[in-house]
């Protein structure tokens, strides 16, 4: 292990990065821990760092796991239950699509400045045919109290690259993007709203490119893409609507539902 | 009366019985430390299959121990070190000094973190892009709950080096969550559809 050197040189000497973490973690003697709660009372910059680092810690500490344990010691068979499950939810969806162009997801065009910007940037980030490099950071825009309700839909092949939010008035929505191995990209749409209808709804804009829109717990979401397959996008709006909905860990179920995508309709057209 | 292997029938028997009790007892600690183990086996490995194998590996060392840890602190421990060695023996042990070699340190001195950015998802994501060094000091002592001084005996490596390695490895989350990828929605493209 090579010398792994304190991150911050501009913090005083005797508050070192790993001194902020060894307190936020509580693993200070009393002592050490008094001296280092009264530099932080004078220290803004050190209260930041604090802050921070509490956030982190505490969202990691809370963050379910990403998928849930195998029985121990135990054979697992759940592919055909699931299997079976979508195609009745899916059954009854598809009696209930409303076709149009006009969603409800976006409200009037020119209503508000900032949110036609941020949908401007979203559709701009839609159209591109770049394929982000596999490591590269997520992109932000902007955050939003939504952010946390994105979906992992790393199972799909999908990962999030691009996140953004209005942040003019509180409350508005967020925009995650997601693109899979060969460029394919998907956009996920969370705007507030007072509607309760979860039917999942079906529409076309202009351009070409495909949405599925449905509400649920005080939000609307829309997912879209120019260039998906329509029945992988409405598997994958099915799937997606559940994994908002509960809030949890994806299930062993869900996992599969989610890899199971890939295989339906058509590679993307990009 | 004795046997000629020198025990007793009531000997024999006692001993079965705290044998049983001792298989109970592991059982138990595996039961509840499974959901952490599997996590823990999850980002280790990558993949869910070779996470099954790890854990159910990790399941049978254990209840095959002669003398597990009674304490529930020093079971736990326990289990993660025997999931840890194992996956060094059997899946990385080559990549794991590779990596151990290729950790670099960081620099950085000014605060321009956004706390509005740090949430499930981008920790996640995060914890998933960081050296695999790190990201294991992140899962045995954030995601798991591990005292520094537990992690050390985990890892196998000094307390010093426990503090260092969280505080870069967070540092890395940080860097991975919010480095120089904000950008402001401009107002004058307000108009652009």
């Amino acid at each position: 292990m090579p010398d792994e050197k304190p991150i911050s040189e501009s913090l005083p000497d005797t508050m070192t990065w790993e001194i902020l973490n060894a307190y936020v973690d509580q693993e200070l003697d009393p002592r050490r821990a008094a001296l280092v709660a009264d530099a932080v009372a004078r220290d803004h910059g050190l209260a930041a760092r604090v802050a921070t680092l509490s956030k982190l810690r505490a969202t990691a500490r809370e963050m379910p796991p990403a998928s849930h344990a195998p029985p121990p010691l135990a054979l697992r068979t759940f592919a055909g239950f699931w299997s079976l499950r979508v195609m009745a939810v899916a059954a009854s969806i598809l009696l209930a699509v409303v076709l149009g162009s006009t969603l409800l997801w976006r409200g009037p065009a020119g209503e508000n400045a900032s949110r036609d910007a941020a949908d401007a940037i979203h559709l701009e980030w839609l159209s591109d045919q770049s394929l982000p490099p596999k490591d590269a950071p997520i992109e932000f825009a902007l955050a939003s109290r939504f952010m946390g309700t994105l979906p992992d839909l790393s199972a799909a092949n999908l990962r999030l690259v691009f996140l953004s939010a209005e942040p003019v008035v509180e409350g508005h929505g967020v925009f995650g993007g997601y693109v899979g191995p060969h460029g394919c990209r998907l956009g996920l749409s969370i705007t507030p709203s007072r509607g309760g209808d979860t039917t999942i709804r079906e529409g076309r804009e202009p351009g070409g490119m495909l949405i599925r829109a449905w509400r649920s717990d005080g939000a609307e979401y829309a997912i879209m893409s120019h260039s998906m397959d329509p029945d992988r996008l409405d598997r994958l709006a099915l799937i997606v609507a559940e994994l908002v909905r509960q809030r949890g860990p994806t299930t062993d179920e869900q996992e599969i539902a989610l890899r199971a995508t890939e295989t339906v309709g058509k590679a993307c057209a990009v | 009366m004795r046997t000629v292997h020198g025990f007793s029938p009531a000997l024999s028997a006692q001993r079965r019985h705290g044998e049983q009790r001792l298989l109970r007892r592991i059982e138990q600690h595996l039961l509840k430390n499974w959901s952490l183990l599997w996590g823990y086996a999850l980002r280790l490995t990558g993949d869910r299959e070779s996470a099954s194998d790890l854990v159910q590996t990790c399941a049978v060392k254990a209840l095959a121990s002669a003398s597990p840890p009674c304490d529930e602190i020093a079971a736990r421990i326990y289990l993660f070190k025997v999931i840890r060695n194992a996956w060094i023996d059997d899946f990385r042990r080559a990549k794991v000094r590779c990596d151990d070699s290729a950790v670099k340190p960081l620099d950085g001195t000014v605060w321009n973190y956004d706390d509005r950015l740090i949430a499930e998802i981008t920790v996640r994501q995060a914890v998933a892009q960081i050296e695999p060094v790190y990201r294991e000091i992140i899962e045995i002592v954030d995601l798991a709950g591990f005292r520094y001084v537990e992690a050390a005996e985990i890892l196998d490596i000094p307390l010093g080096t426990v503090m260092s390695r969280l505080s870069r490895a967070r540092a890395a989350l940080l860097d991975r969550i919010t480095a120089d990828n904000i950008r402001p929605i401009a107002t004058d493209r307000r108009h652009a559809r």
